[in-house]
């Protein structure tokens, strides 16, 4: 058997039936060897569309999404995708061909140092040197992009060795204890159970919470790839702690539960911001303090002791150093955790807060107002749907109104902030989850910049209902500007877009465009009941604008909900 | 703020290269940095290091534990002050 069968083998070893990615040089013995292999290979459009296909699939599963390309610039245009993955903790795993071994260094055709390129992205990264190592390298692969905080990992193979003829897989397989360790150490075996918490910081964090009298919950992404959303409404069902969501924490407990207080940071809510800073006492459970969550972080909770519970002791004390720091197995920890507290003024006053500052969706115009449309359609989509979104203003309006069932049904590019994201992941989403309603959010920015993958959807026919935002602007941008530059529009101006619907349908994907607020009801039935792909083009305010909006570098108390250009208008997405 | 740290690493070079990446992101400079080939120990590379930075080396510590082909063996921090704690 060849390499490039041995490096198949080994990922049907590991379960994988699906594989998104693009051929070239070096990469085709593997692709050779694809036409006699089980696994199901996705050809999309571009490199970076195989990598975040890839992501949708992984992020909707939790199981490792794979992606291939060939040496040089294939690899390149898996980049993207890769630091993605590592800023948001997907498991992912990306095949790139390289070229032979003995050309390595000569600056060849198609040559890129993969593996340097890459080295500040990914969670690991080999470059195959010895054929028979294959096995080995693609079982730690996997189990690294998998164990613990998840991530990316890159397996670059020369060409030659994809050529090189090799021993096949021991007829059982590749068992666990047989496996040798690759470099010095090894990576924990998938099977690997994460840490049990440490009974010290479990002990401060009960210490904390007996004595608090106003803690708030502050989950993130954490929680779903920690496995550990049901731990963590139990835990809000028997403490009653109000809870706030980051972007990707989203759907951890749900939208309407009596004790979410929202989003919190720049786009948060006026409760989740305002009950943050107002706390004694933050219980962190999966959550990274990243900028965008914490505003400036020197006055971020400013009256709050800390608990920390997190799968990554890096995480622990990085930005913010915690009271108490639990680290290892979310479940464990939360379920851990003291109940009874006695907290109910605390509890009515956030009650008060969330009532006061609810969403009004009461727009006077005729215009579309995205926030209303968009709440509309997640409560009319059927239970189960994933909402998979672009980068800009109308990432945030899904954050700030859909109705979220479970994080694992919210796919967002929120480390990396990739515009492009979107389309590429819906395709990975619909095809792990052939059955389930799939809506891509976008922006008429952002859907152009993979919208190649229009191609794959119809290769597929795959029923992605594509809804895009049309402000002829990319317009979180335009916003900066006018918030924060005087209103100096720099090339933000899309007022020469192509007609998405013509372009949708000269890729054989049915479309409509609406642009008034009495054509949204029968356009989301259309959408929700057409059986295939649709795309729906949906022409809103260029002026409209995301609220509240903490500034970049302000504390979270600091929500504007105007900025001087607009105050002759309307603001109607306010809270 | 400035600290020493052991480290045994897998032999190939790219474990240098990864240690050196994680530390020059993370917000640190090298002062001083040996690294001996072990013959004993599956010919890995023993690393000593010496870096100051803004930030807490107790971190980078972890950091560097997280790599997969890194184990580190003693991490001696001169002082730390850098992340914020409220009270
Ligand atoms: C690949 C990439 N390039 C640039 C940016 C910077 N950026 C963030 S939001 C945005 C505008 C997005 O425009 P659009 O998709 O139309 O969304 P809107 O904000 O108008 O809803 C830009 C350019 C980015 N996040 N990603
Ligand atoms: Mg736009």
């Amino acid at each position: 058997m060849t390499g490039a069968e041995l490096l198949l083998r080994s990922l049907e070893a590991e379960g994988v039936e699906k594989i998104w990615g693009y051929p070239g040089g070096a990469i085709m013995p593997v692709y050779d060897a694809l036409l006699d292999s089980p696994i199901r290979h996705y050809l999309t459009r571009h490199e970076q569309g195989a990598a975040f296909a890839a992501q949708g699939y992984a992020r909707s599963t939790g199981e490792v999404g794979v992606c291939m390309a060939t040496s040089g610039p294939g690899a390149t245009n898996l980049v993207t995708g890769i630091a993605d993955a590592y800023l948001d903790s997907v498991p992912l795993v990306a095949i790139t061909g390289q070229v032979p071994r003995h050309l390595i260094g000569t600056d060849a055709f198609q040559e890129v140092d993969m593996l340097g390129i890459t080295l500040p992205i990914v969670k690991h990264s080999y470059l195959v040197t010895e054929p028979e190592s294959i096995p080995q390298v693609v079982r730690q692969a996997f189990a690294t992009a998998r164990e613990g905080r998840p991530g990316p990992v890159v397996i670059d193979l020369p060409k030659d060795v994809a050529q090189a003829e090799v021993p096949g897989l021991p007829e059982a397989g590749l068992p666990e204890k047989c496996a040798p360790a690759i470099g010095l150490f090894g990576a924990p075996s998938a099977a690997t159970p994460p840490d049990p918490p440490g009974a010290d910081g479990l002990a401060d964090a009960t210490e904390l919470l007996r004595a608090s009298q106003r803690p708030v919950i502050y989950a993130g992404g954490g929680v779903e790839k920690g496995a550990a959303v049901d731990a963590l409404r139990r835990f809000v069902a028997g403490t009653g702690i109000p809870v706030v969501h980051t972007l990707h924490g989203l759907g951890g407990i749900a939208s309407d539960h009596p004790l979410f207080l929202g989003m919190l940071g720049m786009h948060g809510t006026r409760a989740a911001n305002h009950a943050v800073q107002e706390c004694d006492l933050l219980v962190a459970i999966g959550v990274r303090f990243d900028d965008r969550a914490t505003g400036k972080l020197s006055e971020f909770a400013p009256e709050a002791r800390v608990i920390h519970l997190d799968i990554d002791a890096a995480e622990l004390g990085k930005l913010r150093v915690p009271h108490a720091a639990v680290r290892g197995d979310l479940r464990l920890a939360l379920d851990a955790l003291e109940r009874s507290l006695d907290i109910e003024p605390w509890r009515q006053q956030c009650r008060e807060w969330k009532q006061r500052w609810q969403w009004r969706y009461d727009a006077p115009f005729d215009e579309v107002y995205a926030p209303a449309m968009l709440r509309q359609l997640s409560q009319q989509a059927p239970s189960g749907s994933f909402v998979v979104c672009d980068v800009g203003q109308h990432q945030m309006w899904v954050a700030q109104h859909w109705c979220f069932e479970h994080p694992r049904q919210h796919l967002t590019s929120g480390g990396l902030g990739t515009m492009g994201f979107g389309l590429p992941a819906a395709i990975g989403v619909q095809i792990a989850h052939p059955e389930a309603t799939v809506l891509n959010v976008t922006g008429d920015g952002s859907i152009l910049m993979n919208v190649q993958e229009l191609a794959t959807i119809r290769r597929y026919n795959l029923p992605v209902k594509i809804v895009v935002l049309d402000n002829s602007a990319l317009g979180m941008v335009r916003q900066w500007q006018e918030c924060f530059f005087d209103n100096r529009e720099s090339e933000v101006d899309l007022s020469d877009n192509p007609d998405f619907a013509e372009v949708a349908r000269a890729f054989g994907i049915p479309a409509l465009a609406i642009d008034r607020t009495q054509q949204v009801a029968g356009a989301l039935d259309l959408l929700l009941e057409s059986r295939g792909p649709m795309l729906l083009h949906v022409h809103i305010d260029r002026q409209a604008n995301v609220w509240p909006l903490v500034p970049a570098g302000a504390n979270n108390s600091q929500m504007i909900e105007t900025s001087q250009a607009s105050q002759s208008k309307p603001v109607t997405a306010s809270l | 703020m400035s600290g020493s740290l052991a480290l045994d690493i897998s032999p190939g070079t790219s474990a240098l290269e990864r240690l050196l990446s994680v530390v020059r992101r993370r917000g640190f400079h090298v002062d001083a940095l040996q690294a001996v080939r072990n013959h004993h120990k599956n010919r890995s590379l023993t690393v000593e290091l010496t870096v100051s930075g803004e930030r807490s080396v107790e971190v980078l510590s972890r950091h560097l534990s997280n790599l997969a082909d890194c184990r580190l063996v003693a991490v001696h921090a001169d002082s730390e002050c850098s992340a914020r704690r409220a009270s």
